[in-house]
Parts: C-alpha cells; sequence; structure tokens
C-alpha cells in the first residue's frame, strides 16, 4: 500500500460490476445508501462540460435493507477495505442507516453525504446529522461535504466536534449546462453536480482550509486527474485521496496516479508523499524547494 | 434556396409503416421511436442516453421504461416493452454467465435482463 491510500469517490464506481478496478484502489467507497429504495431523477442525468461533467442522478439504489442483505456480503469479499456512502433527508436517515451498519467489522468506515446536489436538503444542519449518525454507531464516520459554504472551515469544525472521525472533501458542487440550439437545461432537473478538472483548484482551497481548522484525517478529491494533481492535495493537509470523474475515461487511474505520486514526491525531495502533507501550511516546502536549489 | 426543386416528400415513418409490420427495429429521434413504439409495441428500439460509466456503476444513461428507470448501458441500448424485469434500484449485476452455465444455482432476486435480439421468436414480440 502506498503511503497516501487512494479511494474512489463515492457514486464514481461499482465493485461488484469492476472489481478489478476496485482491487486498484486502496479502499473503495459505496455509492451513497438510503433507508429506503429511491429510482432517483428523471433523465437526462449527465451532461458534459469544457471542464468536466455534470450529474443528476438524485441517490438511485436499493435502500439500506437490501443493500445489507445483498450487496454487502459480497462488496466485502471483493474489497480489501470497504466504506460505505449514506445519505437521506432527515436525521432520522441518517440513524436508520447508520444503526443498521453498526458492528459490522467488516465495514471500514462510514461516510456520510452531507452535501448531495440533486436531492432535497435535510431540514437538520450537517453537524446535527452527524450527530444522529454519531450517537447510531460506533464505525468511523467521515462527513463529506460541500465546496459550496462560504467558510467551509467552520463547517468543518462543526462535523468533528459533533462526532466525525474524518471529512471527506469535497462533494461536486451545483452548475448548469444549456442546449447551445435551444438554450434549454440539458439534465432534466437543471442543475446538477459539477465534478472534473474545474473542481480542482475549489477542493484544494477547502482542503486548505479545513486542514489548519481540524485535526482529523481528511480524504481529499476533486477533479484529480494525475500523481503531481494528488501530491497538491496532499500538500494542503489531505491524509488519502479519491478518485472520480477521471474513472469514467481511465478506470485504472489508481495504479497510475499511485506510480506518479510516488515520482512527483521524490522530485521534490520527499522520501515518500506522506512526507508533504500539509506542507503548504507549515512552510516546509519552501525550505525544502530553498535546499534543493542550494 | 433561390428555384430549388423539392425533391423529398417529408413522409412519418408511422405512415409509411404496413398494417402488419412484423419484425420492427429501430434507431432515431425519440419522438419517432416513440411513435412506432405507440404503433408497435414490441418494436426493439435503440434508445440514446449520455453515457459516463458505461457499466452500471454511476446510474447516468437511464431512460423512463414502463414507469422504472433502467440503466441504457445494462438494459439496452435496445429496448423493448417488457423486455427488462432488472430492479432499477438494484446495482447488483447479473452473474457471469460461465457460472450459470457450470450449474451454479440460480441467483435470489432479480434476473438478468432479457437481451432482446433481432431473431427474438413471435411470443417475445407479444406485447404484455
Amino acid at each position: 500500500m502506498t503511503s497516501i491510500p487512494i479511494l474512489n469517490a463515492s457514486g464514481c464506481l461499482d465493485a461488484l460490476a469492476a472489481p478489478q478496478v476496485a482491487g486498484s484502489l486502496d479502499a473503495f467507497v459505496t455509492k451513497t445508501i438510503t433507508p429506503l429504495p429511491r429510482e432517483g431523477n428523471p433523465p437526462v442525468r449527465i451532461a458534459e462540460t469544457e471542464l468536466g461533467m455534470l450529474n443528476s442522478i438524485g441517490l438511485q439504489g436499493p435502500g439500506i435493507e437490501a443493500f445489507v442483505t445483498e450487496h454487502l456480503p459480497r462488496l466485502a469479499e471483493a474489497t480489501s477495505q470497504l466504506w460505505v456512502s449514506v445519505g437521506g433527508f432527515s436525521a432520522d436517515d441518517f440513524t436508520t442507516c447508520c444503526e443498521r451498519l453498526d458492528g459490522d467489522d467488516r465495514i471500514a468506515a462510514i461516510e456520510l453525504n452531507l452535501s448531495c446536489p440533486n436531492v432535497e436538503e435535510a431540514p437538520e444542519t450537517a453537524a446535527q446529522l452527524v450527530v444522529a449518525a454519531r450517537a447510531a454507531t460506533r464505525l468511523p464516520l467521515y462527513a463529506k461535504l460541500s465546496p459550496a459554504q462560504w467558510d467551509i472551515a467552520e463547517a468543518g469544525r462543526a462535523v468533528v466536534d459533533a462526532g466525525a472521525d474524518g471529512l471527506s472533501l469535497v462533494n461536486t458542487i451545483r452548475g448548469l449546462a444549456l442546449d447551445p440550439a435551444t438554450l434549454r437545461p440539458k439534465l432534466a432537473r437543471g442543475a446538477g453536480g459539477y465534478s472534473g478538472p474545474a473542481l480542482r483548484p475549489i477542493a484544494l482551497a477547502c482542503v486548505h482550509s479545513c486542514a489548519s481548522a481540524v485535526d482529523v484525517p481528511i480524504v481529499g478529491m476533486g477533479g484529480i486527474r494525475t500523481g503531481l494533481d494528488a501530491l497538491e492535495l496532499v500538500a494542503v493537509g489531505a491524509s488519502a485521496v479519491a478518485l472520480g470523474t477521471i474513472l469514467f475515461s481511465d478506470p485504472f487511474a489508481a495504479v497510475r496516479i499511485r506510480q506518479e505520486l510516488d515520482a512527483e514526491a521524490a522530485a521534490r525531495g520527499f522520501a515518500t508523499p506522506r512526507d508533504a502533507r500539509a506542507v503548504v501550511s507549515s512552510g516546509k516546502f519552501l525550505e525544502i524547494a530553498a535546499n534543493s536549489s542550494a | 434556396v433561390a428555384n430549388a426543386e423539392v425533391v423529398l416528400n417529408p413522409t412519418l415513418v408511422t405512415d409509411a409503416l404496413p398494417a402488419d409490420p412484423g419484425d420492427v427495429i429501430a434507431c432515431g429521434p425519440e419522438p419517432m421511436l416513440d411513435a412506432l413504439e405507440a404503433l408497435v409495441p414490441g418494436a426493439q428500439l435503440a434508445r440514446e442516453a449520455p453515457m459516463a460509466c458505461g457499466y452500471g456503476a454511476c446510474y447516468g444513461c437511464v431512460v423512463e421504461r414502463d414507469g422504472h428507470r433502467v440503466r441504457l448501458c445494462l438494459d439496452g441500448p435496445v429496448l423493448r416493452r417488457g423486455g427488462t424485469n432488472r430492479s432499477p434500484t438494484d446495482p447488483l449485476l447479473p452473474v457471469v454467465a460461465s457460472q450459470e452455465q457450470a450449474g451454479a444455482p440460480a441467483r435470489q432476486g432479480p434476473a438478468p435482463p432479457a437481451i432482446p435480439r433481432v431473431s427474438d421468436s413471435d411470443v417475445e414480440r407479444r406485447p404484455q
């Protein structure tokens, strides 16, 4: 295993459909599970943009009960480390899902999808949802936050105070694309979640803000395409990285990115990529650059 | 265009269709496919949708089908009314064919998708 774990972003990979791809990752994160089965949003759900894509899936899935009885056993067998993403529309929904998963030692962590841009928001704050999840399980909880907030460090502090063990940064950001001929929105619901290369500077800023505000592990994600992209997220404070949109065009990107990450770190004088963690805020990076040029 | 002669009479496919068209397979604009299906419920129609992953993971390429949202990458791209029995909310793929052939016990739950073929029999073409 590399010193910086590489995961998939929730919803961008199915470990049962593509077990070899899942095997190229250090951990697999499921698509978000909700208490009840959901058919999701009406089509059209996908639109390409110049610098990425929009999606509006709307949490289509089998519901927690079918997930636990039918999918979980097979996922546990197919993956080396299993993270389950859960979501919902109220604190009760998070309680229901987390209670159902609690105590299952096949699950390494629960990621709380507090920030799906394509469904109605829960009335509670992110911190209140984390409190509900925390009360329902002792499994490690990662809070996945939206980049679309003025002070994400404040949100990070709030969910950590509420009991989150780590942060997943960031979810997609809401975006809109129009059909050039008709000027109608390409997606049936209008706006969708924007991901891909354009999200990367936003993710860097969010991870950077949160890393100096809280002392918990951060899974950095948003537009990673290369090892250098991953190293930059590590440099602002990520302790792991996740791949999303890139998996659609390059399913085995993790293999390449892991090699590139090691090489890019070594080229900058770091023994391992982990040694580059948070150098941006520590200032260590500047010293290293100065040393290497001397 | 000045002095141009119209040599093409726009004709609806549904107007050109004989009374008993037999097997109908089609690709083209969605309104045409919908009109064909209304006329020939057993028609096999190649649908299109923007697709991200292409293997069932992302749920991007769904179309409305018999009141459900099914993924074109798994259940299509050729669809026929009543032609799929996969649960739209079940991300499980069918067991691989080799296991089935080896006599492995049938899986619980939804069966693999019925893949429509041009050579489908009359029984399979019958509207449900």
